[in-house]
């Protein structure tokens, strides 16, 4: 099975399970609609034998007919041709209608089955660690959640379709045999023949198929990079090394789609000769055995019984031939399209299986929390033996306001995301309110805390489904989910809710430039946000924040990089969202740093400072160093200086 | 029907004389380039299904012979040997016409996608403004590759079920004219279900492409946006809405299966098979036919099984492919405003600016720019300020001719852009942008996408001046590391420092800093700012920037309020006479103090 892993990555928390595994697990997701997979079962098998039966109907009215022209009699007035018409019709009645239901019931336990699967593996994706998404690329999530399982599915409607064809092949046998067991003999050995070309055949076009799907991603990568990236392209008449590296891809992708597509229409062709050979044998040595007895001469051939084939006979024979065939070719390639049904599902369940080193042991709550937070004694390192904090202590009181600086990977960031419960720590504790935050309720925890980094994330919906997002609000819109995605029809939300988010707007004075935009808070802001400025993105977060009302705040390096006029109306607002809860700044714009009661100063994972901004200014130490780098340029001293000496 | 010219701000070395007025057109000119073997592979397939149809001619010759005890060894092995001969004939000449056709699909896959791609290349960004890029995408990958299929199997299939009815009818005629009645009736009858079941199928198709694409575009969002969702404890609401999307998608799927189930067609075969059989044993009895024109018969009827059963999707490909080609001319019409305006003026860039009464906004009737007036001299920097949402970068981005103005002009050099040469006037202005875009590529190509044909040293020398050059030393190849998804990560810092190298590599006579130095701490910036306005002087420079040092050392600040420009002039002048302008200095003493 190597070729088949081979250029699929691996990621870090997929497993190798065992078949057995795997079969017992899948059958599992089946297990609810055993009824309906009996019905398939039961369907196919009278689809096969009402299948087979009919060349053999038509075979045995045609030997009839033989005789009766060499007698001269009317067939047509007979009983018994009545009879094997009224069958015939009856055998393609009740054949069609047997392959319509086991379709129809198939359909529905391959589909419900997938859809469990897919619920199943989209709650343990709500249940996975936050780190575990940083860790990850959320494309190749996606694909596990819907690609892997719809194969899933897949294996299975290939095992009832392969039962059908095994049962249809041995039904044709049987009748062949039946007829003549000398000439089905000689049909059969075909069949290793027809398999070995078959198998090969799947071998080459494995690779090919595996190396096109493989130049397709890379085509969708270039063009989605070149169509990010057009505005750059662009500003710099850049266009033509774009398309000189579009077009080698192109001419990569035809190549290798082109030496692909030449392989598989190989395949019908190929076996459209095999089957000219076997007719051949069948018209030749069917007839030679009743004209001659030159066969009975032939060592081997000999000791099988031969017999005088009548037309009839002959007509089965020939007919049986793509009954034959079809199914012996989709025999062969079952096991390769079966293992691979296994691999999607191997993927899936190590996604469900994988298994997240955040516990909580309880599900405690707080009432009226307040947002004390402590750290006592942390000891943790994204890799065990590599630890960013050993024994680390510090307290936050409640509604305190405090500043983390450092220089990059002092560990800043590291505590928010402890705080957040994405990492688990090694050692110590961590108490909000005096309660072991490993007790706390996830969904409690992460509704009373917010974290606002830098990069901004906005559904693809409207400002105010954004702002709205979560706060509680959205009873009318859960009905209307689908719409919430396709734009395509706007959510209510009840006037308390609208009332109290033009508030907010109002207050962090947003609502002018909202006012202007087309639509107003009714505007779809795109991808990501991306029909927005960062200043924007920023405050539509802070208002989803301030409609949250949590109690604790971090803000990770969230205000960077925006101009100071928003700087001013940003700093407005960040003063409104740090009052009345505990907020912890990290690395933060000179002014906010600032005003908070305490700036704590990280290196290494240590505390090495601590006190007001003026302070630790005037100790001289790191803070002063960090200052210098990081901060001096945005306050107005420097700026008067700087331009004097000009 | 000739190519229209259209506006375009590259020109692809291959165009296309493609007729894009309705989407099959589309497809015919682009396979009517390859009509050399498309044709031919058309005549094959005829040949092909003749060859089959001959089969059971001789087959019925065998069994009749051995019906009337007529067949002779020699005749025996004579006619098996032709069978031989006509089924392996018939399988090589499927064999080379389905690599002809294949040939002519691939190719058709490849250059609608070449010229889909250039034509996008060649647009304004009002067109990419109102794309996503995941359309795109699928546009240029999907339905380009959706093409490729309508040809082979789609079209392939469908001529090959044709040519294969009405040969074997054509043959069954010659046996006799009344063995056609039942096999006309059922050609009705088949069309008819053919029909109703394509209509039936095509919507359902759709709909599950539609489901899947509802259920990736939600759970991609729901992914990226975990923190979100569970900070807002909003499993629940997720959970709603990604069940309903994949029960949507199993209900479309349930109903495809169902319909596909009942695919009538097959029923009708069965039934038409066992109607011709009854009527032609009562012409054996008869004696109209013989009893190896019953056995012809039969074989032939037996041939319609492979153009019924192939239908159950073959038309689907088909109508699937119209709709994709209709996707695709849709892009390529798409008319945008601004030419590469090849014969235009073309000169080195003095830098005189002026901006006459110009109002644009990226969606008509929702102005960012109003009514803008303002004048720079050569050499000047030029700082724009606002508040977010003001226009700033806007104007950035009509000056380097990314966007026309809905009203007014802009002068450069007394010459209005548009007379502009656009290879002319883009390639003397560089840009560094607000939100950084590298390509996934070696570093070196990154810096050098703004002049290819610079050498080494002059990169090094742009990466030196950036600040960057240190670092690029410390990755393990240099210079040819790859950055980006598959490479190295670099940080933000970085990533303006490599974009402002890959600015200054161009030497540009127009520098736009777009909020270039955000993620650069102020040390390393006053460096970088200082290089660089020793290696630009007397060029023009726009800033657009937070760091207030930067504003007041511009020789002009335009400060701009809703589009409009509420101040301009020297930091003094400012200060002194706009209060808003004021304001920002006010607070700042004020947290300085």
């Amino acid at each position: 099975m190597g070729f088949i892993l081979h250029g699929l990555d691996k990621d870090s928390y997929d497993r190798q399970y065992s078949d057995r595994e795997l079969f017992v697990r899948i059958i599992g997701y089946f297990r609810p609609y055993a009824k309906y997979m009996l019905l398939v079962g039961f369907f196919v098998v009278i689809q096969s034998v009402f299948n087979g039966i009919v060349p053999y109907i038509f075979s045995v009215v045609i030997n009839q007919l033989e005789v009766a022209f060499e007698s001269g009699e009317d067939l047509t007035t007979t009983s018994f041709f009545y009879a094997a018409t009224a069958l015939l019709l009856g055998s393609y009645i009740v054949a069609f209608v047997s392959n319509a239901v086991a379709m129809y019931f198939g359909a529905i336990s391959v589909q419900s089955s997938v859809e469990d699967l897919r619920k199943d593996v989209f709650n343990s994706l709500l249940e996975r660690d936050m780190a575990f998404f940083g860790e990850v690329p959320t494309g190749r999530l996606v694909s596990r959640v819907t690609n892997d399982t719809q194969s899933f599915g897949q294996t299975v409607g290939l095992s009832t379709n392969l039962i059908g064809q095994v049962l249809n092949f041995f039904v044709i046998v049987g009748f062949l045999y039946a007829a003549s067991v000398r000439l089905t003999v000689l049909l059969l050995l075909f069949a290793p023949i027809i398999v070995l070309v078959a198998l090969s055949f799947r071998r080459i076009a494995r690779g090919v198929a595996l190396e096109s799907n493989r130049v397709l991603a890379r085509v969708n990568a270039l063009i989605q990079e070149t169509m990010s990236g057009i505005y750059i392209a662009k500003s710099f008449r850049a266009e033509q090394t774009v398309y000189d590296e579009f077009d080698e891809m192109n001419g990569l992708s035809y190549s290798v789609n082109l030496r692909r597509g030449l392989v598989f229409n190989s395949i019908f062709p190929i076996l459209n000769i095999l089957t000219a050979v076997a007719t051949t044998v069948i018209i030749f040595i069917g007839p030679l055995d009743v004209i001659s007895d030159s066969l009975d001469q032939i060592p081997l051939i000999n000791l099988l019984p031969g017999s005088e084939i009548t037309a009839g006979q002959l007509f089965l024979f020939l007919n049986g031939l793509n009954f034959f065939f079809f199914p012996l070719v989709q025999i062969a390639s079952f096991w390769s399209q079966f293992q691979q049904g296994l691999a999607g599902a191997e993927r899936v369940f190590s996604i469900m299986d994988a298994e997240n080193k955040v516990v909580q042991t309880d599900q405690k709550t707080i009432e009226d929390m307040k947002g004390e937070i402590e750290f006592k004694d942390i000891t943790f390192g994204y890799k065990e033996d590599l630890p960013i904090f050993e024994h680390f202590n510090l307290k936050i009181d409640a509604g305190e306001k405090i500043a983390i600086v450092g220089h990059t990977g002092a560990g800043k960031s590291t505590l928010s995301k402890l705080i957040g419960r994405y990492y688990e720590f090694q050692d110590g504790e961590l108490l909000i309110d005096g309660v072991n935050i490993r007790e706390l309720d996830l969904h409690f925890l992460r509704n009373r805390l917010a974290i606002i980094s830098q990069e901004v994330f906005l559904w693809n919906a409207s400002i105010k489904e954004n702002i709205l997002y979560g706060s509680g609000f959205s009873t009318v819109s859960a009905t209307n989910a689908q719409g919430f995605q396709m734009n395509s029809e706007l959510k209510e939300y009840s006037e308390e809710s609208i009332e109290k988010m033009t508030g907010i707007l109002r207050k962090i004075k947003a609502l002018d430039w909202i006012d202007n935009l087309e639509g107003g808070y009714d505007m779809i802001v795109g991808e990501r946000g991306n029909r927005l400025s960062q200043g924007q993105r920023q405050l539509i977060q802070f208002a989803r924040i301030l409609m949250q009302d949590p109690a604790v705040l971090i803000m990770d390096e969230a205000t960077a990089s925006v101009d100071p006029f928003t700087e001013m109306q940003i700093q407005e607002a960040t003063d409104l969202l740090m009052s009345g809860r505990t907020s912890i700044v990290i690395a933060h714009r000179l002014s906010t740093v600032r005003n908070v009661d305490r700036i704590i100063v990280l290196k290494e994972g240590k505390i090495i400072e601590e006190g007001s901004h003026k302070e630790l200014l005037d100790q001289g130490g790191h803070y002063r160093e960090l200052y210098d780098t990081y901060f001096r340029h945005q306050s107005l001293e420097y700026i008067e200086r700087i331009t004097s000496t000009d | 029907m000739a190519t229209v010219l259209d506006n375009t701000e590259f020109k692809p070395p291959t165009t296309y004389r493609s007729w894009r007025s309705s989407p099959y057109l589309y497809v015919i000119s682009h396979v009517l380039k390859y009509w050399w073997l498309f044709i031919p592979a058309m005549f094959l397939q005829i040949f092909f299904a003749v060859l089959q149809s001959s089969i059971p001619r001789i087959i019925g010759q065998i069994a009749g012979g051995l019906v009337d005890e007529t067949l002779t060894y020699s005749d025996l092995g004579t006619l098996s040997l032709s069978v031989l001969v006509l089924g392996v004939g018939g399988g090589l000449v499927l064999l080379v016409k389905n690599w002809m056709i294949e040939f002519v699909a691939q190719r058709i896959e490849r250059n609608t996608r070449d010229e889909l791609y250039s034509s996008i290349l060649g647009k304004s960004l009002t067109f990419h403004d109102q794309q996503t890029i995941g359309d795109l995408m699928s546009r240029a990958a999907a339905d380009v590759r959706q093409l490729n299929f309508m040809i082979n199997p789609g079209f392939q299939l469908v001529f090959q079920a044709l040519v294969g009815i009405i040969v074997p009818f054509i043959f069954i005629y010659f046996i006799d004219p009344q063995l056609l009645l039942v096999p006309v009736i059922f050609l009705i009858s088949f069309a008819i279900a053919l029909r109703r079941y394509n209509n039936n199928l095509t919507p359902v198709a759709w709909q599950q492409r539609m489901a899947v694409s509802r259920i990736n575009s939600r759970l991609n969002e729901t992914i990226s946006g975990m923190s979100l969702v569970r900070g807002n404890t909003q499993e629940e609401y997720e959970r709603e809405i990604f069940y309903k999307n994949i029960d949507e998608f199993k209900k479309v799927a349930i109903r495809q299966g169902v319909l596909q189930g009942k695919y009538y067609p097959l029923l009708l075969l069965g039934v038409a098979t066992l109607f011709s059989f009854v009527h032609a044993v009562f012409l054996v009895n008869s004696r109209v036919i013989t009893f190896d024109d019953l056995i012809t018969y039969l074989l032939l009827i037996q041939l319609l099984r492979f153009p019924t059963f192939i239908n159950i999707f073959a038309i689907t490909v088909l109508t699937m492919g119209v709709a994709s080609a209709e996707r695709i001319t849709h892009l390529i019409n798409w008319n945008t405003e601004i030419d590469a305006n090849t014969g235009g003026y073309a000169s080195e860039i003095r830098g005189d600016i002026e901006f006459v009464n110009v109002t644009f906004g990226y969606r008509e009737g929702v102005p960012v720019l109003k009514n803008l007036n303002f004048r720079v001299k050569p050499g000047q920097v030029v700082a724009l300020v606002g508040m977010t949402g003001s226009g700033k970068s806007t104007i950035t981005k009509l000056l380097a001719r990314l966007y026309d103005p809905q009203q007014g002009e802009i002068r450069l050099d007394g010459h209005p852009l548009s007379e502009w040469s656009l290879e002319s006037l883009r390639s003397q202005m560089a840009l560094v942008e607000q939100d950084i875009f590298l390509f996934s590529r070696s570093i070196v190509d990154n810096i050098r996408l703004s002049r290819p044909d610079a050498t080494m040293e002059e990169v090094i020398e742009a990466a030196k001046l950036a600040q960057i050059h240190d670092f690029i030393m410390t990755l393990p190849d240099g210079y040819d590391t790859e950055i980006g998804e598959r490479g190295v990560q670099v940080s933000g810092g970085q990533r303006q420092r490599i974009a402002i190298a890959r600015a200054v590599l161009k030497n540009p006579r127009i520098l736009i800093l777009d909020d270039a130095s955000s993620a650069i701490d102020s040390k390393t910036e006053d460096e970088i700012q200082r290089a660089i306005s020793e290696v630009l002087k007397g060029r023009n420079s726009f800033l657009i920037t937070h760091r207030i040092a930067q504003i007041r050392k511009a020789d002009l600040i335009i400060l701009l309020d809703k589009g409009e420009i509420i101040g301009m002039g020297s930091h003094d002048h400012l200060v002194k006479n706009v209060e808003k302008y004021s304001r920002i200095f006010s607070t700042l003493k004020e947290v300085s103090s």
